[in-house]
């Protein structure tokens, strides 16, 4: 059969393992209303908790080892994590061939995607498995395809209310002008928010970065697949070869956690270098830690700490607002709690 | 020589079925997982019958290929949720010992 290029029909294996991994959420309501009920009974104030994330993580499990849910929980996390990745690759290597015609028209057309297989990748990144996908974002020749169409579009996109385009779509509209002409995307991955700056500002030339070259390469597959004419680059967000002022807007949607402070830090400086006079900078990432209670950050943290997310803990205990400033933005404007939006202007 | 095959050595029965314990503490996580990923083939065969019970109903004769490209309606995802959740539900109950007595 044929298949189209985007939110592909997938084969019965695939779909019905698809299917499984989200089910098995469903399924597993009862024993996260069973672990709370054990953490209300347990936790009578939270503030009680040890102020040190790691001693708060050992408490709690230590806790709530005697409540056979939690057990479960844990295992059926650790399940997901480890097999996700897995699946997902299955069951696009099922219709790989149902989509050689898609995957051929959309390697024509106006987007252009430049790698560099020599750069040097930051440590931060080379060689960890971020989401605990198999093998890391390059770890499959077609990863970009996985994770863009298979992953967020059949698993993630099932617990989404209103989808996660619209969440996107949403998030890129708060920017306050409406006439941006030179856009960057920067940490553009597969290219879902680009999708939804483009969708916003159809008349700006849109232009996206990411350290991977597996997501680049769907990124550019779907802009030519869309008729848009993305300038895509393979390039670390916080040293970029572009000149000053090169971009009116530079966004970001929920990488900062990807990354750890100096990382970020730098990717600040870069936005504001990147902007011309009179430019906006509009970013986006998780909840910030000092928004949450104690056991709403061990619930975070926990997530982090077995959801392949080594610089969540850094990266959500940041003042962004305050490193935005100190980048030289002004009017520098928060909103959440999740997505938490950061936005700045470059006067 | 340990106790083990010493005690073998003393009844030549007991190579008959050799009582050894296999699995140690490090293997139940693993033994877990192995559970977990079953049910998911368990999950994918109950899909197939609910695909094969509707394509029989409809077309008489079916081939793989129109099992492997079949797309659901609303009417087969809701039948095969509730199935895949019910056999989810019951892995999940008995990893949580709630079978017992």
């Amino acid at each position: 059969m044929t298949n189209a290029f985007q939110d592909p029909e997938l084969r019965q294996r695939g779909r019905a393992s698809v299917d499984f991994l989200a089910q098995m959420a469903v399924a597993a309501g009862p024993v996260r209303s069973e672990v709370d009920e054990a953490i209300a009974e347990k936790v009578s104030d939270p503030d009680s908790l040890p102020e040190d994330l790691d001693e708060r993580l050992a408490h709690m499990d230590a806790m709530l080892a005697d409540v056979p849910g939690y057990t479960t929980q844990k295992l059926m996390g650790d399940w997901h994590g480890r097999m996700h990745g897995r699946l997902s690759a299955e069951a696009f290597e099922e219709v790989q061939d149902d989509l050689a015609e898609a995957f051929a028209k959309a390697e024509q057309g106006p987007a252009t995607i430049t790698l560099n297989p020599d750069r040097e990748p930051p440590a931060y990144w080379d060689g960890v498995h971020f989401h605990r996908t198999t093998g890391g974002w390059e770890g499959h020749e077609h990863m970009g395809y996985i994770h863009g169409e298979i992953i967020h579009k059949k698993i993630v996109g099932r617990f989404f209310p209103g989808g996660i385009f619209q969440q996107r779509r949403n998030v890129a509209g708060m920017a306050p002008r409406d006439d941006y002409a030179r856009i960057l995307d920067m940490g553009c991955s597969s290219g879902h928010f680009t999708t939804a700056l483009a969708q916003v500002y159809p008349d700006a030339q849109i232009t996206g970065i990411d350290l991977s070259a597996r997501m680049l390469e769907h990124a550019w597959r779907t802009a030519n697949a869309n008729g848009w004419n993305w300038q895509l680059s393979q390039q670390a967000a916080e040293n970029t070869d572009f000149d000053d002022g090169a971009f009116d807007l530079v966004t970001s949607y929920i990488v900062l956690h990807e990354m750890p402070a100096d990382a970020i830090k730098a990717m600040f400086a870069e936005a504001y270098r990147l902007l011309e006079s009179g430019g906006d900078m509009l970013m986006s990432d998780v909840t910030r830690y000092s928004d949450m209670d104690k056991l709403g950050v061990w619930k975070a943290d926990r997530g982090a700490a077995f959801g392949g997310e080594p610089h969540w803990r850094e990266s959500a205990s940041l003042d962004l607002a305050e490193l935005a400033r100190e980048a030289g933005f002004t009017n520098v404007t928060t909103s959440g709690p999740y997505p938490y939006v950061i936005q700045g202007h470059k006067a | 020589m340990n106790a083990e095959s010493g005690k073998m050595k003393k009844d030549p029965r007991n190579y008959n079925t050799p009582d050894k314990q296999i699995m140690g503490v490090e293997h139940v996580d693993n033994i877990a997982r192995a559970v977990l990923t079953l049910t998911r083939e368990v999950a994918v065969l109950t899909d197939r019958v609910l695909v094969l019970e509707t394509l029989l109903e409809k077309e008489g004769v079916v081939t793989s290929e129109a099992v492997d490209t079949f797309q659901p309606d609303d009417t087969f995802q809701k039948r095969a949720d509730a199935a895949v959740s019910a056999i989810s539900a019951g892995v999940i109950a008995a990893l949580q010992g709630a079978d017992r007595d």
